[in-house]
């Protein structure tokens, strides 16, 4: 019974923008022309994860969502360190989405770009054509025999193997949709943090306040 | 008879040990509950005196008298808003929860293991954006069967306590759907149910549905109906400017609905009444709510009322059972 909540921002070709919260229970990573079923639970909005110092492998997606008033198109990346499987990748997933019945014509012009360093002054990583990764209706019939739509709670990466890349060291990395024919993009930029970083140069112990109340020895 | 009234509020769950008039919360140090923990739903039940079931935004939990603290009860729901609980009148260790997204989880062993029920309601709506359950209700002659109204989304209705569903939705003019009230007597059954577009009646357990104008209603909108707990044919409604809006009104009918009438419900009335709580232990003590987070309490079966000193900023849901 796990699940993620996901919590989209979704923005209509008019700048409107709705808030459905969607219950994702059933999530697939399309990759090296493979399908594989992966644990809802390492899904994430999050802006900002934890690494150990290991190598780790970023690959941008298009993110599809089942969503009762159209797929939802978003954007994300898988993160896996290395040795480990796509089992326990971590998955993420932007807030910010679009509806694919508003791109389905023009999906072809859509490109897929990744950015690292800092946000003010991001360096280009690599950028691809979205109609040269498997075509979201493609996946989408492959999955639920139609091609607008998905089953209730799947949520499918479609991973850039293309833009995949292997870093060893912390990393601020973004990963953007740039629609020309809407003139929008759809960015998630995501500050990988290690796990031996720490914002606390000596990290202090907790401490206890008492409050208003007087004295109290102890808590209870 | 001494009673307890409770409170969900945006701050947590509020005690009344004085019949309205003042109203407290547990302390957070020792409550078990943050203060301002956002409660969206209370229940109680008869075979359980001196427990509370409470649902929030951080999770459910259960008050007990004894303990005097609210206990958290591990589920899956933690990440979403549980807006109403309902224990079968049969077994109290079986709890219905209904969720926003809307959602069904249900637990027959008083909370230790919980289900997702495969409510196959809408995920997105265009005017709410999120769908949710504003409503739970087993029904009174047959315990197996549950009955939901999701706002937006309609009535559905399940025939083996939650396994599979049915939307019964024909005939109604809005899917927007709030409350019901089930009239069984010598002619058979009569459902109520209120929506944004005002009341619907059902005379085949359902199936099809009949918008009914109620010529009292200033507006359209109908958001709580409750029925008397002594079968005696009492029902209340609360009508409203609109969701949220600037006032609101409760009406009476004496005869299953049939007609109604205004109540004399000290005003201003602040905006919707949104909740309204019975006890069959006293059918006579009723209380009220409104959005808004005034307290109306009635000692004469809904006749006259009396709003309470305390006000609570908002009031989600509102019961009471005896201490």
């Amino acid at each position: 019974m796990s699940f993620f909540l996901y919590k989209p921002h979704i923005t209509g070709p008019s700048n409107n923008i709705t808030t459905p919260d969607i219950i994702i229970d059933r999530v697939v990573i399309h990759t090296d022309n493979t399908t594989q079923l992966v644990p809802s639970n390492q899904l994430s909005s999050q802006v900002e994860i934890q690494l150990t110092n290991d190598p780790f492998e970023a690959t941008p997606c298009y993110v599809l969502v089942a969503a009762g008033g159209g797929v939802l198109f978003s954007t994300g990346a898988i993160i896996t360190t290395s040795g480990n499987s796509l089992g326990s990748a971590q998955m993420l997933v932007s807030r910010s989405a679009w509806r694919f019945i508003n791109l389905s014509k023009h999906i072809s012009t859509l490109e897929l770009t990744t950015y690292t360093g800092p946000a003010a002054n991001p360096e280009v990583c690599g950028n691809q054509a979205i109609n040269e990764l498997q075509e979201p209706s493609d996946i989408m019939e492959q999955i639920s025999g139609n091609r607008e739509a998905l089953p209730r709670g799947t949520m499918v990466f479609c991973c850039a193997d293309q833009l995949r890349y292997t870093n060893t060291s912390p990393e601020s990395l973004a990963v953007c949709i740039e629609d020309g024919t809407l003139q929008r993009n759809l960015t998630h930029r995501i500050q990988i943090l290690s796990t031996e970083e720490d914002r606390w140069s000596n990290r202090p112990l907790p401490r206890y306040s008492v409050g208003p109340v007087g004295d109290v020895e102890h808590y209870i | 008879m001494k009673y307890t009234a409770y409170a969900a509020t945006m701050r947590s769950v509020w005690f009344s040990h004085d019949e309205g008039e003042s109203w407290n919360r547990l302390l957070t140090p020792t409550g078990g509950m943050y203060n301002e923990a956002r409660c969206w739903s209370i229940t109680t039940h008869p075979k359980r005196p001196g427990e509370l079931l409470a649902g929030t935004d951080q999770g459910l939990y259960r008050w007990t008298k004894d303990s005097n603290r609210f206990n958290y009860i591990p589920s899956p729901m933690d990440s979403l808003q549980i807006l109403h609980i309902e224990q079968a009148p049969d077994d109290p260790n079986f709890i219905v929860c209904g969720t926003r997204p809307g959602e069904i989880f249900i637990s027959e062993d008083n909370g230790l293991s919980w289900t997702r029920s495969n409510l196959d309601s809408s995920t997105e709506c265009w005017f709410i954006n999120t769908p949710r359950v504003t409503s739970v209700h087993f029904d009174p002659l047959d315990y197996n069967t549950i009955w939901l109204t999701i706002e937006i989304d309609g009535i559905f209705r399940s025939q083996d306590r939650g396994k599979t569903w049915q939307v019964l939705n024909d005939g109604l003019m809005d899917s927007d759907t709030h409350d019901l009230v089930f009239v069984d007597d010598d002619n058979g059954r009569t459902i109520l149910c209120s929506t944004e577009a005002g009341l619907h009646k059902s005379f085949d357990n359902g199936q099809t549905w009949t918008h009914t104008p109620i010529p009292e209603a200033p507006w359209p909108y109908l958001r709580g109906i409750k029925e008397r707990a002594d079968d005696s044919g009492v029902i209340f409604a609360s009508v409203a400017d609109r969701p949220s809006g600037e006032t609101g009104i409760l009406l009476i009918s004496h005869d299953h609905g049939e007609n109604w009438k205004k109540l004399p419900i000290p005003e201003p009335v602040n905006t919707t009444i949104w909740s309204m709580g019975t006890n069959t232990a006293d059918p006579n003590i009723i209380f009220a709510a409104t959005l808004f987070g005034q307290i109306f309490r009635s000692q004469d079966g809904g006749e006259s009322w009396k709003k309470m000193k305390r006000e609570m900023g908002e009031i989600h849901m509102i019961a009471w059972s005896p201490s």
